[in-house]
């Protein structure tokens, strides 16, 4: 089959580059080949479960900051089993290790109730014209920023502010 | 001096909300992932406040269809002085193209039935000619027949097309910018982005920019004989191939997808074409696992359940809607 031929391509290659770099990173940050390989797996993973895309710009900032993460948290994980050995210092164990963002995120954050979904339609449907209309042709219809400054006659970074005030009245709405 | 203005002009992204517009753009700088990183590391809650901020944003999907009203109104309020400009100008044309006693079907506004797909759907067309018209999922047509001409466009995606054998009404599919001209013949046509493929199963076709009516259609074109592929970008020369694996490539027709040694990525790629919920590589090995499998695309239970139970891989459902598939 080859329809889909290209995308896929793009796409194992995107993640056979982002591997091969995060995996030297932590190499020069002193891991073994085989930890860092290991925590770049674990990083791959946590990264796809958060609901991030491979092909997005954010992505390779995202997977270095996640793999250093796990890998920050196996070293102490490995300090504090040094310790109990050597102490049994029961009480550093209820500090635990730091919370990853991107693990496992609780299924309640992700899902929206009913209402809260009508909220968020009423949030956005109280935005500023220009700022609403650019944030339902960048959100439902994968609009470019180019594409969409295009058609409101402005410039692509009054684009990209009004999307981030479209963001922020989301936030402030989901935080009352 | 040039770097504070654009600083003033442009500035830096604060919050995780800012982040997450600048990340939004099409084309995003080393030096500006490298900003985002140091944004990243220099709080280690800004991780969490930035995956917090987009799934907000993810979590908004299921008002898709709420909002798609409010999309054709801004559709609508732009394209209204559009369009009288638009007709203007086909309206000049058509008179040239009179004068020069050339027909222009391809480049005139679309008219005629539209069949769509649904996406994920793969349907059955029956034309009045009695010709047969499977349609890929999320594809269109456009047929307009008159008493010379049988004339179908596709407008996106594929069509399998099994014509009724009329010598005296040729059949023309329109493509890009060019026609494939039959009289009764069986074949694929598929547009990609950039690129338009015709595959002939059975038959022969004529591959021209002229309309058949013009007469140059037929001593112009490039004609092609079963088992040919024919691919061509909008201006530039077709590429002629013949293969032997056509019956598999476009076997989307007949309900499955059959891949010979093919990467399991490629595999989940062009299923994903058909499933309800979007499928997710999260697995950079898959990319080096190859396998021959046949996929049937309908059938007891889900697509999801029987690429689960086929291919060597783990698949797991996420709260938020998508599947995410991994090596075993």
């Amino acid at each position: 089959m080859r329809p889909a031929g290209g995308e896929a391509a793009r796409q194992a290659e995107a993640f056979a580059v982002l591997r091969r770099d995060i995996v030297s990173y932590l190499q020069r940050k002193g891991q073994t080949t085989g930890d860092a390989e290991d925590a770049v797996q674990e990083a791959f993973v946590r990264f796809h479960r958060a609901g991030h895309d491979l092909m997005s710009p954010d992505a390779r900032p995202l997977l270095f900051v996640i793999a250093r993460n796990i890998q920050n948290d196996r070293w102490k994980a490995a300090a504090r089993e040094a310790r109990r050995l050597v102490a049994e210092d029961v009480a550093t164990l209820d500090a635990g290790p730091r919370a990853i963002a991107s693990d496992d995120r609780s299924a309640d954050d992700r899902l929206i109730g009913r209402e809260n979904l009508a909220a968020a339609a009423a949030v956005i449907r109280a935005l500023p014209p220009r700022t609403r209309d650019a944030f339902l042709m960048h959100r439902f219809e994968n609009q470019t920023y180019r594409q969409i400054a295009g058609k409101l006659g402005v410039s692509v970074s009054m684009i990209e502010k009004y999307i981030a005030e479209a963001l922020r009245q989301l936030k402030i709405s989901a935080e009352d | 001096m040039i770097h504070r203005l654009t600083a003033l002009f442009d500035r830096r992204p604060e919050t995780a909300e800012d982040w997450l517009a600048r990340m939004g753009r099409s084309g995003v700088s080393a030096r500006e992932q490298a900003r985002f990183m140091d944004w990243l590391e220099a709080d280690p809650a800004n991780l969490e406040r930035y995956e917090r901020a987009k799934a907000r944003s993810a979590a908004l999907e299921p008002l898709r269809g709420a909002f798609q009203a409010d999309l054709a109104a801004i559709r609508w309020r732009r394209q209204r002085p559009a369009l009288s400009r638009r007709l203007v100008l086909s309206g000049g044309l058509v008179a040239a193209a009179a004068v020069a006693g050339v027909l222009m079907w391809p480049m005139m506004p679309a008219q005629g039935r539209l069949y769509e797909s649904a996406p994920g759907q793969i349907s059955d067309v029956m034309l009045d000619d009695g010709s047969r018209v499977t349609l890929d999922a999320g594809s269109a047509i456009r047929v307009s027949m008159d008493d010379k001409v049988r004339r179908v466009r596709l407008e996106r995606g594929a069509a399998y097309f099994d014509v009724a054998h009329d010598a005296a009404h040729p059949f023309q599919v329109g493509l890009m910018d060019r026609n494939v001209i039959v009289t009764g013949t069986r074949f694929v046509t598929t547009l990609k982005t950039d690129t338009a493929e015709v595959a002939l199963l059975e038959g022969r076709v004529v591959l021209s920019v002229h309309d058949v009516k013009t007469g140059r259609a037929l001593s112009d074109g490039v004609a092609m004989t079963p088992g040919d592929q024919a691919h061509y970008r909008r201006g530039a020369p077709v590429v002629r191939q013949a293969r032997d694996d056509l019956e598999i490539a476009t076997a989307w027709r007949k309900r499955r997808l059959i891949f010979r040694d093919a990467p399991i990525s490629e595999v989940i790629a062009a299923a994903s074409r058909y499933s309800d919920r979007p499928l997710t590589l999260a697995d950079p090995r898959l990319a080096a696992v190859r396998v021959t499998a046949v996929l049937p695309l309908e059938g007891e239970g889900s697509l999801v359940s029987r690429i689960d139970a086929l291919l060597p891989v783990t698949v797991e459902q996420t709260a938020d809607g998508r599947t995410l598939v991994r090596g075993e």
